[in-house]
């Protein structure tokens, strides 16, 4: 048989570029944990132990000679600092006795998307009581309930303490940042929603096209293979849980339960075919409720999990790639912060949740939880490089440099509403955005 | 079964043995018939946090200590987990919990849970 002359492209394959990747997940795994009916309380005092060694050391060189006082030994006029949990007071924040409340009273024009009333106060709480917080300084719409301070003041006749100052533990040591030499690029997208009404498959597909390096010419190709990961942050699917009614569900209503997930399973086998994927669960997968979230389950995805590339991760969900640090969720601690307090941003959010070194300081108030009695898993004790959080309007960006440390804060934005991924460089922390769009197609 | 909450909660003392004897009356007729060893576990059973045999004194001690280790606010709440645990939980915090706590519940074989445990 003759040889077939065949048309070789003579030019070299492109080839994607990697990165030392470490999971860095344990602490929110939950493994060998079992519920024997403990409350929160343990978490609490985990919390308040672990950040009040440090705020000790900040206390002691911000205010030599102040005493640390417990808050029942504190003295009528006496200068000193307590240091203890937040809680907030709030008129309007929902409680389920309401629903047992003889008189319901006129609910005021606040919407039902932030809970803060001018009457709320703070209060601080330690092992031995608790104490009103009251001062100029004290602006409770800046803070939420379960952060840990230290507030410098003296107590007053009435039982107040009046505060002078208020110390956060603020940013906890990083790492240094290794210097990389060529351009990688991080890829995050979130809010994929497949399975709504608002998911557009082709915009979907395009992004998945580009990503794998089917799409474009060579420079375009290029840029694609500079992309070494992708993390799906939350919220990729819309399972129509009102199916799940608790009668026997039909054979049509079963192929509907998991279309969307066959659909997500598809797209991922493609994803992880070509690049590392970590995906993680958000507050409308098919995940428990609870924060920190426990990875999807594998049998969900049959087509990718055959790939050694796909990674089902835990939300939160901290990486390090080439040793920098990633610390990010999908977006429910956030969400709950802007329900009570007021903020100009997300990103300002963010910042808060850095400095008071923790990174869902709402639960398990307000923010479902798993009841720990060993940790608590959400106190930050190494700074990220990178910090992001899905399922958010829009992208916003800052480099936030607090104290020699430097974070790149990211809000990533819903990709069904704005088909917009974000991509970070890691050599120099910089962010791209990666918008596709169908509209021209649909015009004409 | 009043009469057993109020006799844990008071501080026991050398001169409350006489007490112990007074519990016999609480167990019902039905008992009577049963043989002494069965009594002894029922009696047991009316009193949690006694040993099976006739208690001696110095096990009021080992529980006085180890409801003091429970107390103290330093280590944390002691609902919700055993007492080993929270010794563990305050060793690993660096609270440098006592060591003759742990060697009370591990060899002694002090009561495993706190006062509370499965109450509240």
């Amino acid at each position: 048989m003759a040889a077939v002359a065949m048309e070789v492209d003579d030019a070299p394959p492109l080839e994607r570029k990697e990165a030392r990747y470490t999971r860095k997940d344990e602490d929110f795994e939950r493994r060998v944990q079992r519920y024997k009916g403990q409350q929160y309380s343990h978490l609490y005092y985990c919390r308040l132990h672990k950040l009040r060694g440090a705020l000790s050391s900040l206390v002691q060189s911000g205010f030599p000679g102040v005493p640390v006082c417990p808050i029942l030994g504190l003295e009528d006029g006496k200068r000193c600092v307590v240091i203890g949990t937040i809680y907030k007071q709030m008129k309007l924040k929902p409680s389920i006795l309401d629903e047992y409340a003889k008189e319901r009273s006129k609910l005021p024009l606040a919407t039902a998307s932030n809970f803060m009333h001018p009457d709320d106060y703070l209060v601080l709480e330690d092992e031995s009581g608790r104490v009103k917080l009251v001062g100029s300084v004290v602006v409770p719409s800046n803070y939420v309930t379960g952060i840990v301070i230290a507030a410098c003041g003296a107590a007053g006749k009435d039982g107040d303490f009046f505060v002078q100052e208020i110390i956060e533990p603020g940013l906890p040591p990083q790492p240094p940042l290794p210097s990389i030499t060529e351009d990688k690029y991080v890829a995050f997208i979130s809010g994929l929603r497949i399975g709504s009404d608002h998911c557009d498959p082709l915009q979907l597909q395009l992004l998945v096209d580009h990503l794998t390096g089917h799409l474009g010419d060579e420079q375009e190709q290029m840029l694609s293979a500079q992309v070494i990961r992708l993390i799906v942050a939350g919220n990729s699917l819309d399972m129509q849980y009102n199916l799940l009614a608790g009668q026997a569900i039909s054979a049509k209503d079963q192929a509907r339960l998991t279309e969307p997930v066959k659909e997500l399973d598809l797209v991922l086998t493609q994803i992880a075919a070509a690049m590392p994927v970590d995906i993680m669960p958000g507050a409308n997968d098919p995940a428990n409720f609870t924060l920190p979230q426990q990875s999807l389950h594998k049998c969900l995805f049959p087509g990718a999990s055959a790939y050694c590339t796909f990674l089902p991760a835990t939300n939160p969900h901290r990486f390090e790639l080439d040793g920098i640090e990633f610390l990010g969720t999908s977006g429910q601690n956030v969400d709950d912060l802007d329900k009570y307090s007021e903020a100009k941003d997300v990103l300002e959010l963010m910042e808060r949740t850095l400095r008071w070194r923790h990174i869902a300081p709402t639960a398990p108030d307000t923010l479902g939880c798993y009841p720990y009695t060993d940790k608590d898993p959400f106190v930050l004790d190494r700074c990220p490089h990178v910090y992001f959080c899905g399922n958010q309007r829009s992208c916003m960006s800052r480099l936030l440099t607090v104290e020699g440390k430097s974070v790149r804060a990211i809000s990533i934005p819903r990709f069904c509403d704005s088909g917009t991924a974000v991509l970070v460089n890691l050599r120099t922390l910089d962010y791209h955005l990666l918008t596709l769009s169908t509209s021209a197609l649909l015009d004409a | 079964m009043a009469t057993k909450l109020t006799s844990v909660l008071k501080p026991r003392k050398k001169g409350m043995s006489p007490q112990k004897k007074k519990k016999k009356i609480i167990l019902s007729d039905a008992d009577q018939a049963i043989g002494a060893s069965e009594k002894r576990v029922a009696r047991a059973l009316v009193y949690p946090s006694a040993s099976s045999t006739d208690v001696a004194e110095d096990e009021d001690d080992v529980e006085e200590m180890l409801r003091q280790f429970d107390l103290d606010a330093k280590f944390g709440p002691c609902v919700g987990l055993s007492r080993i645990e929270r010794w563990e939980r305050a060793q690993r915090h660096g609270l440098c919990p006592p060591q003759n706590i742990r060697d009370v519940l591990e060899r002694v074989g002090g009561e495993p849970n706190c006062l509370w445990e499965g109450r509240v």
